[in-house]
């Protein structure tokens, strides 16, 4: 199981989990980083609808239980910091900068239906 | 004098005498006078007194007199009688004068009609009348003379009011010589005028002078109003008469029984007045069986019936049923009734409620056995009340069934002891089929109704009484589901011996002489029907002879027409009987009957010796009794080539046919002309082959069913030939009718439509077959022909032609030359109903055009076609341009909007749709190339690790 973070859609700063019951691989064997994965819809109910590849998968949107936290390591000297404590301390000195707030995550869990033709567009 | 019934003249002295009785009484409700009252009592005593012995006319007199009259206290019938006679008769006009008129009138009234019977008995009249002592003439007149005097009294009294007339008349008959005068006075004139006179008063009056004319002739009907009716319930005249009538008879009975006394004694008979009784009632009832003991039937029939019986005890006597049942139960085991492995066994098991298995007994035999005795003795015996329903009721289903719901279900309250009513049906083969389907759906279909609700021994619906039936019969048909429902019980003959016995018995009784040898010839003539044995007892009885052997052969009196069954009629006709011990009983009833009809004589009896005429005579008594010739010539027809035949040159066939063909033309004339004068005829024929087809061994005989078989035949040609006329084309139709078809076309036509066909499919047959094909698809549709595939019962499948023609035209046996082979028929029938479609579709488009010809103009085009693919046969492939039309139109046209649908999306999408589609094809082969999705089954298997900051740190 791979968790997937990826911004939500429409709103500014939520942000979400993709969970999905299975693998994604690269046929090619390339670093999943920086890829196209798929598309998320919505549909019109608000179920979400996740194709990667040949494949549609639905799942359902549920929020968390605990909320998480994106957190954003920065390594450096931060000017304030700087200022105020010794320059020589503050260049080694590693931040945590919360980006997001995850509070829902999308999970994918039913076995995805291969898409054949264009079918797809009229969903 | 006074127990017997007096003679008329004593008799018309009680009348008179209670007249005066009543006289005394009316006087004595009069207060004005006493006088009277004293000297009356005796007289009218001493009359009472001895009208007391005589007839109900009398005593009713005896009630109308006076209570204080002392002998008979009668107080309650004298207020009422006095009361009317006043009330009626005098009404509201002077009691006195009146009521003494009247008296006189009656009086007279009564002397006149005495006077005509005994001339002039006036003065002795009184002296008759009083025996006693004390009573004499003098008394007597004593008391006129006073009753004179009172009415005189009275007639002044009232003189002033009324009108002379009235009194005078009374006053007259009342004078002692009035009696003798009475006469005359109907005869003189100057009565007359005074009737006249006193009508004017009322009707009353004169009246009573007509009652006095009119007395003898006219009974008390004539008026109410007359003294005489209003006293006495009938007048007096009626009175008289039926007295005189009672004597009459009285004395001629006396005289009859002197004379039968006298008679008996002279014929020396045992007892005189068991002749007196023997006249009344038949001997049949007279020694009837009293006890079951007496029964003359078999016993084990008593006893199984009687046990029937005994088994509805459960329900119809409920409080017994426990001892019943276990007596029963205990009769059964030592009888084992259940382990008889006959067909019927009557078992002791009883249904849900508590009946025995069989609801209904039906006992069969001949008659005169004594069923009916039996059934109303064993039910008698086992306490039941019997009802009897037998041919002479109303047997109609309505009457049945109410008959038997009241039989079955009601019980009479009144009787002394009410019993439990048990049906008894007698001749019952005599019931209309549907009476009997009613008492079947009566004893079986309601029980079952009754059987889903449960309730026990509740519910008017079930029978719970039992019910027997009784037949001569038991295969008469309408009898069939009966026998299904009933057990049925056979009733053997009588023993002879034992019948001869209880002949013996009687004709002891009753004084015959005779022997038992001559009562076992009885019995045997008669067939042990005890009922003609019994009559023709009483028939030798009557005619005070001794009964001899020879009497009893010469007699025909115990045949009766029994009605034999038609294989012993068949067996008679083909078998010669030995002559056995009943054989000088056979030549006495051929010599009885040859007196009779021997005019009948045929030929050969002429020329033959005994004991061919004796055979012939057997073999027409047996078949006249019988009765109906065209079965039993049928019979003969049908068996008489499996005899043994005696001559080879078959002449006795040809005779024998010759006769079977006249029996024909006879039958026929009868039938046709209803002239049943012919009707004797028909049994000659018999005789005929009797004697040239009968033979000493037991005949095979069956049952003749070919007419009937031929007959079945017959109406199932008749519907084939109905079914293929009906569908044939009127032009073949007109040519041919039905024997035509069956004799000439049919035969001929089952070869044309079976040409060579090569079993290919249709298009490789060349232009020839083709033509063939052709034609017998068009031959079959002109004779309503078709095939049409049926399953046998092998499985198989089978192409028969439809209405089956080949069942007429072949015989048995014999089969067609040759057939189609399956496929091939299959393919006409096929090309028929495509072929039968197109000429259909022809006529109605024809007709569409010729209504609309031009609405339609494209419609023409098809019709024309059609018939042209028709000619050259190559319908298979024109079939679907001609036969479609219609339909093709249809179907195209939604194949085009279809079609038009996808070329608009295409049309459309092709610009919209097309390009997505194709973009994200590309899109997609660039995803396949990379990343797809890898799906696990299965549950989420992440492994949870707390991780803390400072790791990530």
């Amino acid at each position: 199981m791979i968790l997937v973070k990826l911004p939500e859609e429409g709103k500014e700063t939520q942000w979400g989990i993709v969970e999905l019951q299975g693998d994604i691989v690269s046929q090619s064997g390339n670093d999943l980083h920086g890829q196209f994965i798929g598309d998320l819809h919505y549909t019109k109910q608000g179920t979400p609808i996740f194709i990667i590849g040949h494949h549609i998968l639905t799942g359902k949107e549920v929020s968390l239980e605990k909320p998480f936290a994106v957190l954003e390591r920065k390594r450096g000297i931060l000017p304030q910091c700087c200022e105020e404590d010794n320059p020589e301390k503050s260049e080694f000195r590693t931040e945590y900068q919360i980006r997001a707030i995850i509070k829902k995550k999308l999970i994918f869990k039913v076995r995805p239906k291969p898409i054949i033709s264009n079918v797809l567009n009229s969903v | 004098m006074d127990e017997d019934f007096p003679n008329p003249e004593e008799e018309f002295e009680m009348m008179y005498a209670d007249e005066l009785a009543m006289l005394q009484e009316m006087e004595e409700g009069l207060p004005n006078e006493p006088v009277v009252r004293k000297p009356a009592p005796p007289t009218v005593r001493r009359s009472l007194d001895f009208c007391g012995s005589s007839s109900t006319q009398i005593t009713d007199v005896i009630s109308s007199t006076p209570a204080n009259s002392g002998v008979e206290k009668l107080s309650a019938a004298s207020p009422p009688s006095r009361k009317r006679t006043i009330d009626d008769i005098f009404g509201d006009i002077d009691d006195i004068e009146l009521e003494e008129a009247a008296e006189g009138h009656h009086l007279s009234g009564k002397s006149s009609k005495r006077s005509c019977k005994q001339t002039v008995v006036d003065p002795t009249f009184f002296l008759d009348e009083d025996p006693g002592p004390e009573s004499s003439h003098g008394k007597e007149m004593e008391l006129i003379d006073r009753i004179n005097d009172l009415r005189k009294k009275a007639f002044m009294e009232c003189q002033q009011g009324h009108i002379s007339s009235p009194t005078s008349i009374n006053s007259k008959p009342f004078d002692h010589s009035r009696l003798k005068a009475s006469s005359s006075i109907t005869k003189g004139v100057p009565k007359w005028p005074f009737v006249s006179v006193t009508s004017e008063l009322g009707d009353r009056v004169y009246v009573r002078l007509r009652t006095e004319e009119y007395m003898d002739e006219q009974c008390d009907k004539v008026s109410h109003k007359r003294g005489q009716s209003g006293l006495l319930r009938s007048s007096f005249s009626s009175l008289k008469d039926e007295a005189l009538k009672i004597l009459e008879e009285k004395q001629e009975s006396i005289i009859a029984a002197q004379v039968a006394e006298l008679e008996t004694l002279e014929t020396s008979e045992s007892a005189s007045s068991k002749t007196h009784d023997g006249n009344n009632n038949l001997w049949v009832v007279k020694y009837k069986p009293t006890s079951y003991a007496e029964l003359l039937s078999e016993e084990n029939v008593n006893r199984t019936l009687l046990h029937w019986l005994k088994l509805w005890d459960k329900v119809v006597f409920n409080k017994e049923r426990k001892t019943h049942v276990k007596a029963v139960k205990e009769d059964k085991k030592n009888q084992r009734f259940q382990k008889k492995p006959f067909g019927q066994v009557l078992t002791d098991e009883l249904d849900e409620h508590g009946r025995p298995q069989f609801k209904m007994v039906l006992l069969c035999g001949p008659p005169g056995l004594g069923k009916t005795t039996l059934a109303h003795m064993v039910a008698k015996l086992a306490g039941y009340n019997v009802v009897e329903v037998n041919a002479s009721d109303d047997r109609t289903p309505e009457a049945f069934h109410t008959q038997l719901q009241a039989a079955t279900q009601m019980k009479s309250v009144m009787g002394k002891e009410p019993r439990p009513n048990c049906l008894v049906l007698d001749e019952i083969d005599g019931a209309p089929a549907v009476s009997i389907e009613t008492l079947i759906k009566f004893v079986s279909g309601k029980n079952v109704g009754k059987g889903k609700g449960k309730k026990k021994d509740a519910g008017p619906g079930i029978l719970k009484r039992p019910v027997i039936c009784i037949c001569n019969d038991p295969y008469v048909p309408a009898l069939r589901s009966l026998r299904q429902q009933a057990f049925v019980l056979h009733f053997p003959p009588t023993a002879s011996e034992r019948l001869a016995s209880r002949l013996m018995t009687i004709s002891r009784k009753q004084g015959i002489k005779t022997d038992l040898g001559a009562m076992l010839a009885l019995c045997e003539k008669s067939q042990n029907d005890i009922r003609s044995c019994l009559s023709l007892l009483h028939y030798f009885k009557s005619q005070n002879r001794s009964v001899r052997l020879s009497d009893i052969h010469q007699s025909n009196v115990g045949q009766k027409d029994i009605q034999r069954g038609l294989f012993s009629v068949w067996q008679e006709v083909f078998q010669i009987q030995r002559s056995k011990g009943g054989f000088t009983q056979a030549a006495a009833n051929a010599v009885a009957r040859s007196k009779a009809n021997s005019s009948n004589q045929t030929p050969e009896m002429k020329s033959g010796d005994s004991a061919i005429a004796a055979r012939i005579q057997r073999v027409l008594n047996t078949v006249q009794s019988h009765g109906d010739y065209n079965r039993l010539a049928q019979g003969v027809f049908e068996n008489y080539p499996n005899m043994r035949l005696r001559d080879s040159s078959l002449n006795g066939i040809v005779k024998g046919l010759d006769w079977f063909s006249s029996v024909d033309l006879l039958n026929t004339e009868i039938l046709s002309s209803q002239n049943y004068i012919l009707m004797p005829y028909m049994s000659y024929a018999f005789a005929v082959w009797h004697i040239l087809y009968a033979g000493l061994a037991w005949p095979k005989i069956n049952y003749p069913n070919a007419s009937y078989e031929a007959s079945v035949k017959e109406g199932h040609t008749k519907q084939i030939i109905g079914e293929l006329v009906k569908g044939m084309s009127p032009s073949v139709r007109v040519n041919c009718n039905e024997t035509q078809l069956i004799m000439e076309i049919l035969p001929l036509l089952l070869d044309v439509i079976v040409p060579n066909f090569r079993p290919v499919s249709l298009q490789l047959y060349s232009s020839q077959e083709k033509k063939d094909f052709c034609s017998v698809v068009s031959t079959m549709i002109d004779y309503n022909l078709t095939y049409v595939q049926e399953r046998t019962p092998e499985g198989t499948y089978v192409c028969n032609l439809d209405p089956n023609i080949e069942e007429i035209v072949y015989f048995g046996e014999s089969k067609p030359p040759r057939t189609l082979s399956y496929g091939t028929k299959q393919l006409l029938s096929r090309e028929i109903e495509m072929e039968k479609m197109r000429r259909f579709e022809m006529a109605f488009t024809s007709a569409q055009s010729v209504q609309t010809p031009s609405s339609i103009p494209q419609d023409k085009s098809p019709p024309k076609n059609a018939p042209r693919e028709e000619a050259p046969g190559k319908s298979k492939e024109k079939v679907s341009p001609t036969n479609v039309p219609n339909h093709l139109r249809k179907l195209k046209a939604k194949p085009v909007l279809k079609e038009l649908q996808t070329k608009d999306f295409f049309g459309r999408i092709v610009d919209i749709t097309l390009s997505p589609s194709t973009v994200k094809a590309n899109s997609e082969a660039e995803l396949k190339g990379d990343i797809w999705f890898h799906f696990k089954e299965g549950y989420n298997n992440a492994v949870r690790k707390t991780i803390k900051i400072s790791e990530l740190l």
